[in-house]
């Protein structure tokens, strides 16, 4: 420890603490401008200049670090004389238009001079007109050049953080001004932390523009539904009108950081056209009903298929709640007696698992998904990215990731079909195919496995990444849910756990997170939305076989289907068992906050709130259970899923028990506390022992040493559902979430549709079509599908795969992309754009 | 001085030439060096020769050079400061353009000392014609072994890079050089780090000016003995001095450190051109002025800071009675205004704040309360800038109020009297 007095006060800090944070930590402010937590430090705004004595010149606090016996005065009367000083001078070409500035309010340059300010200026001469007219440099962010005082977060943390460096800043001195390539940052991931950084009215939010007053609106704290990151989101509203999202400082796993659909699509709250009352297919058309009505048509109808023998599904929008999911769970197994739920229309590859593997994906569910912070398994020494484009699906994430690559220097290992921003900051990086997962993992950990053809282009990333994983002594995996669509479920979930065991047999901590890209999926599984897996994570060892499991053959309809919140006939690929089941069941439920083409089906239709709209939990990635708030009250006449059920057991003259959320639901993810849940091994104990493969051995002697009781046995090499090789002109067809578009709730968003600004077929374009290959149409034909839509230009792409957004198939008759065919072969032809 | 060593051979038209350098004795230092010393005993004898750094901060050279790592694993680099932009020097131009190799033969030399096989000269782009010798002095010297592959057989490598400056004045500095180099905007950085251990690329760097090298080769030449008999105990050696302004006979001169600033102006400048003079800049524009009584000064590093001003780079701009020192202040506040980087508020503010308020004062609009405002921006604000730009710019303004204030009452009050 350091010891130093600041102030009067002697204490003691560890050593390289900085000036400011020992100040902070005590309760002195010292104020600051251009300082961010996050950022690298700069110490130009020369606000938090300190005297130190012995020395000459007024010291930065940011970048000074503590040293033996310093004496530090922070209140000093030279320090109070500089701050006046500073704070005149900076204001003496801002405009001080604060009555019409949007920041007004929230300004941390008013804060700071109200604070420390003389309150008068010595200054008569004219101020310094910059700009006369604000520039919009894209459809969310608008720039005063007159109010920036050049603190550069904003392009530190475009950089730093986000990894665009789509800010930066032209020319020098007074006319330095902060903008993007030719005045326009229409190209940047539009995520607005520009603006929510600014710590003046220089960067600011389009849609919020002169909305309203910070001091007007009531927040609702509450949890984003566009991804499973879980980020904290402060909804502002005035009059009971939704204004804006912000993020806060040091709040939440996010911090201040939040992707653009985070902060600008709120406006999904207005989107879509609303489900308002129940509604009974009557004479082939969806007529109005009562509740009571509706409720007693579900009950006496799954009373009837129970006491035929018959059989029903539940399928749950990963945008429910846990609440709302463990109640809907409790419905299914208990008043409709069935073990066939599911969670996640795009999943298709999860519809016929063996039992066994039910039962291995329910572990890895259950105890093998670390229930740890973010930021701690971000400071592994080695990560593995397989399979998730962490920059679109998990936009947050992917800022996280990038500025523990630049903290802790983590060796960042990225595997996946679609190229993503942090390739760049990457050890290594491999485009893979969704369904190859299991070869990498089995190269890496098995490496006789390796196929000759893998071979060439496996070998460098296979090379850097053994010796990132040989030299780690903590490694975290992030997993994508690419292979939950494929047909090689069953063999990536066996390599996945072998490659716990493995590294863990090598000495090494070992944290898994699945990357989902819907708000709460992790919490769904959790309370037991699957087949074989109840509430709390137990695995249900005696899972009656499921009415569907009938070999290879076609899957029979379930006699019921109720849908909760989900949209299987736009998001099931044609022949997933669950899209097939909704489309001809005989009695489809639909509860559904909005109009979808599964409600244009339901048998009875009912509303339901939507995300905003109810209060609950959901399950982060990380595992974290937080709460939701409400943003407005859905309309009053409509019941929450909860009631509904309720009733609906009631009106089958069974009391459901609604026991409370499990107590496997984490809510403090601090480790050491008790609700801390750490990553537990998986090694069986009658495993007989294998030996290290010689890849993972090369420093010979700690590997060794530090395989004590033998590795687990091997699964079998991966058979792989690898599809044929392309032949000329045949592409495979890759789909998932865009930067704006990700899921039903992005869809609502107009705001998020306009930046998406159309379809598009991402490519890496063959050498014929350069340099002007964004000048051309792609149509794409795979049997009766034909899509066309311009080129995306993007390089990072291998060359014979296509990438394109998942909701281009919502507008198809038959979405081709089932895991008996994902990846799609497809062909491709151009046509330059006229 | 009679016997020049760094101009000896400026007035000879082959001296660019590295024929008529080996002739004169060129390399020979470089020769002795990698001969009889190890690089360690190099630092130890530049350490000896108490040789200071003449870009302008003074700093000892052996000293700086020992503050990089050894054995450290990371690629060394070498960085000359060939960017010349402070207004009123121009004595690194006359090396390159005259005997460059002087310069070249030094950098080798600190090259081996400090374990680099890289170096930069980042080379003002305005010079062209020193950028074309300099370029031309590099490949004689590859061409003969004094660079390139293990050079002269000493088993050290070295390879010079120009770097041409885009005109920036910040870009002296040398942090702010060295991101130049990079490719990023010419900014200081933030310091600690020092470049000797975190410099370009962000491996050890070494940065010295284009005179500090050209004294290497004839201190191994001649020798420590015969470098520091020259000048004052604690700076010696050899010294340009750049004579400008309202002086008869203008020019860079040779001599030792501590020759007076009257003596300078007087012996070698031949007086003013008109009348008297009034002040000198001793330094190049960011030192502070010193009015006509202060002349009897030793040029030198401390006799200057002793009266509140600086060696720099020793450019002396001598003032007369034609000068109106309000004028000279605007012109001055101007330059830096225009050369602020931009990074830190005081500089970047406070700059063109002073300079309105002094182009007011001279078009006749000055008000009692200006002078007050002036020293309140030099001390509250220039003084705590990120960089010395800014402590510059305050020292030459603020030098110019402490000697001159009644030639500012006297351009404020002939307005408030008659208007």
């Amino acid at each position: 420890m350091v010891k130093c007095t600041l102030d009067g006060t002697e204490i003691d800090v560890a050593p390289g603490t900085t000036i400011l944070n020992a100040a902070r930590d005590i309760a002195i402010d010292i104020p600051t401008f251009c300082y961010q937590d996050r950022l690298s430090l700069s110490a130009s705004c020369r606000m938090c200049l300190i005297e130190i004595e012995g020395r000459r010149k007024l010291e930065p606090a940011c970048a000074t670090t503590v040293s033996e016996n310093m004496v530090i005065h922070s209140r000093s009367d030279k320090v109070v004389t500089m701050r006046e000083d500073m704070l005149e001078i900076l204001l003496a070409n801002h405009p001080l238009d604060c009555p019409v500035c949007d920041k007004g309010g929230e300004c941390e340059l008013q804060d700071t001079v109200f604070e420390y300010g003389k309150g008068d200026s010595r200054f008569q001469d004219d101020k310094r007109v910059f700009r006369t007219r604000d520039i919009e440099l894209n459809d969310v962010i608008v720039f005063n050049a007159n109010r920036c005082i050049q603190c550069q977060r904003c392009v530190r943390i475009c950089e730093e953080v986000v990894g665009d460096t789509a800010l930066g800043t032209a020319e020098r001195g007074l006319d330095s001004e902060i903008t993007g390539t030719g005045n326009s940052l229409k190209d940047c991931s539009h995520c607005g932390n520009c603006i929510e950084v600014c710590p003046v009215g220089a960067l600011m939010s389009i849609p919020y523009r002169y909305k309203a007053r910070p001091w007007d609106m009531v927040q609702a704290e509450t949890i984003c539904a566009m991804c499973g990151t879980g980020c904290s989101l402060t909804v502002e509203s005035r009059d009971g009108a939704v204004k804006r999202v912000k993020s806060k400082y040091e709040t939440g796993i996010n911090g201040e950081l939040l992707c653009a659909r985070g902060r600008f699509g709120i406006d999904c709250l207005e989107g879509g056209t609303p489900v308002r009352v129940p509604m009974i297919r009557t004479g082939g058309a969806l007529v109005e009903a009562s509740w009571d009505e509706a409720i007693t048509l579900i009950a006496s109808t799954a009373q009837t298929i129970k006491t035929r023998n018959g059989t029903i599904q539940g399928q749950i929008s990963p945008q429910q709640n846990n609440e709302t999911a463990l109640a809907f769970q409790n419905l299914m197994r208990q008043a409709f007696a069935t073990d066939d739920i599911h969670a996640g229309s795009r999943f298709s590859g999860l519809r016929d698992l063996s039992q066994t593997a039910t039962r291995q994906l329910a572990q890895l569910i259950s105890t093998g998904l670390s229930r740890a912070p973010l930021d701690t398994l971000l400071t592994s020494d080695s990560t593995l990215v397989l399979g998730a484009n962490i920059t679109v699906e998990n936009p947050v994430t992917g800022y996280l990731m990038r500025t523990a690559v630049r903290d802790h220097h983590t060796r960042l290992l990225i595997a996946s079909s679609r190229p993503s921003n942090l390739d760049d900051i990457s050890d290594a990086h491999l485009r893979l195919l969704p369904g190859e997962e299991a070869h990498l993992l089995s190269a890496l950990t098995a490496p006789d496995h390796i196929a000759a053809s893998d071979a060439p282009l496996q070998a460098e990333f296979l090379k850097s990444a053994r010796a990132a994983l040989d030299s780690a002594t903590s490694v975290t995996l992030f997993l994508g849910t690419e292979f939950l669509r494929t047909g090689a479920v069953e063999e990536t979930l066996d390599w996945i756990t072998h490659t716990v065991n493995f590294l863990e047999n090598a000495g090494k901590t070992v944290a898994v997170q699945i990357l989902f890209d819907r708000p709460n999926q992790r919490g769904l599984w959790d309370m037991g939305c699957l087949p074989g897996l109840r509430p709390g994570g137990i695995v249900n060892e005696t899972a009656p076989a499921l009415t569907a499991r009938s070999g290879t053959g076609s899957a029979p309809v379930p006699d019921m289907v109720f849908v909760a919140g989900a949209d299987p006939l736009t998001d099931c690929a044609t022949g997933d068992r669950c899209g097939t089941a909704a489309r001809k069941t005989d009695f489809l439920v639909v509860q559904s906050a909005h109009v979808n083409a599964t409600t244009e089906h339901a048998d009875v239709l009912l509303p339901c709130p939507a995300w905003g709209e109810e209060t609950g939990t959901f399950t982060s990635n990380q595992g974290a259970t937080q709460p939701l708030q409400m943003i407005r009250p859905p309309a009053p006449e409509v019941l929450s899923a909860r009631q509904l059920y309720q009733r609906i057991a009631t009106a089958m003259g069974l009391a459901p028990d609604t026991p409370d959320a499990p107590a496997v639901i984490a809510t403090d993810l601090t480790p050491g506390s008790a609700a801390h849940i750490a990553p537990t091994g998986r090694t069986d104990a009658g495993t007989p022992p294998a030996t290290l493969p010689p890849a993972l051995n090369g420093n010979a002697d700690s590997a060794a040493a530090s395989v004590t009781e033998g590795t687990p046995a091997r699964p079998p090499a991966p058979r792989g559902a690898r599809p044929p090789e392309p032949g000329a002109g045949q592409f495979r067809l890759i789909t998932g979430a865009s930067l704006f578009s990700a899921g039903t709730l992005s869809a609502r968003s107009h705001l998020l549709q306009n930046l998406e600004r159309g379809a598009y077929l991402e490519l890496n374009p063959p050498e014929g079509l350069e340099p002007e290959a964004h000048q051309y149409q792609v149509t794409l034909r795979s049997g009766s599908t034909t899509l066309s839509a311009p080129l995306k230009v993007n390089r990072g792409f291998a060359r014979d795969v296509v990438y394109a957004p998942e909701s281009l198939f919502a507008a198809l008759e038959d979405n081709p992309l089932s895991a008996r065919n994902y990846p799609l072969a497809v062909t491709l032809t151009f046509a330059r754009l006229p | 001085m009679s016997e020049l060593t760094l101009l000896k051979h400026i007035d000879n038209p082959d001296a660019p030439r590295i024929e008529s350098y080996e002739k004169s004795g060129g390399y020979e230092g470089l020769r002795r060096v990698l001969k009889d010393f190890s690089p360690d005993e190099v630092i130890e004898y530049v350490k000896a020769c108490k040789l200071r750094g003449r870009g302008g901060a003074g700093f000892p050279t052996g000293i700086k050079w020992d503050f990089v790592p050894k054995e450290d694993g990371k690629p060394h680099y070498l960085c000359c400061n060939a960017d010349e932009g402070e207004p009123g020097t121009f004595k690194d131009r006359l090396l390159m353009e005259r005997d460059p190799h002087q310069m070249i033969e030094g950098m080798v030399i600190t090259a081996y000392a400090t374990g680099c096989n890289i170096a930069y000269v980042y080379i003002r782009g305005e010079y062209g014609l020193s950028i074309r010798r300099v370029q031309d002095a590099i490949n004689a010297a590859r061409a003969r072994g004094y660079l390139g592959d293990n050079i002269l057989g000493s088993g050290h490598s070295l390879e010079i890079h120009l770097h041409i400056g885009a005109g920036a004045y910040i870009c002296g500095e040398e942090t702010a050089l060295l991101e130049s180099i990079e490719g990023r905007r010419g900014m200081p950085k933030l310091k600690p780090p020092f470049p000797a251990v975190a410099g370009l690329y962000e491996c050890p760097t070494v940065v010295n000016n284009v005179e500090t090298f050209a004294c290497l080769p004839h201190i191994f030449r001649l020798g420590s003995d015969w470098f520091t008999s020259i000048g004052p105990e604690d700076a010696p050696g050899p010294k340009l001095f750049a004579l400008s302004g309202r002086l008869k006979q203008r020019g860079v001169f040779e001599l030792p450190m501590s020759i007076s600033l009257g003596a300078l102006i007087e012996d070698y400048g031949h007086g003013a051109i008109t009348g008297t003079l009034k002040a000198a800049i001793p330094g190049g524009v960011s030192a502070p002025m010193i009015p006509a009584s202060g002349f009897d000064v030793g040029m030198d590093f401390s006799s200057l800071a002793a009266v509140d001003s600086m060696l720099g780079s020793a450019a002396v701009i001598a003032l007369d009675e034609t000068s109106s020192i309000p004028v000279v202040a605007r012109r001055i506040t101007e330059f830096f205004s225009h050369e602020s980087c931009g990074k830190c508020t005081p500089c970047r503010e406070g700059l063109t704040w002073a300079a309105k308020i002094l182009r007011r004062i001279e078009s006749g609009d000055g008000l009692p309360g200006d002078p007050a405002q002036l020293e309140m921006l030099c001390g509250g604000i220039f003084g705590n800038s990120f960089c010395a730009l800014g402590d510059g710019a305050a020292w030459a303004l603020a030098a110019t109020l402490k000697h001159f204030r009644p030639e500012y009452d006297a351009l404020i009050t002939r307005k408030t009297a008659t208007g």
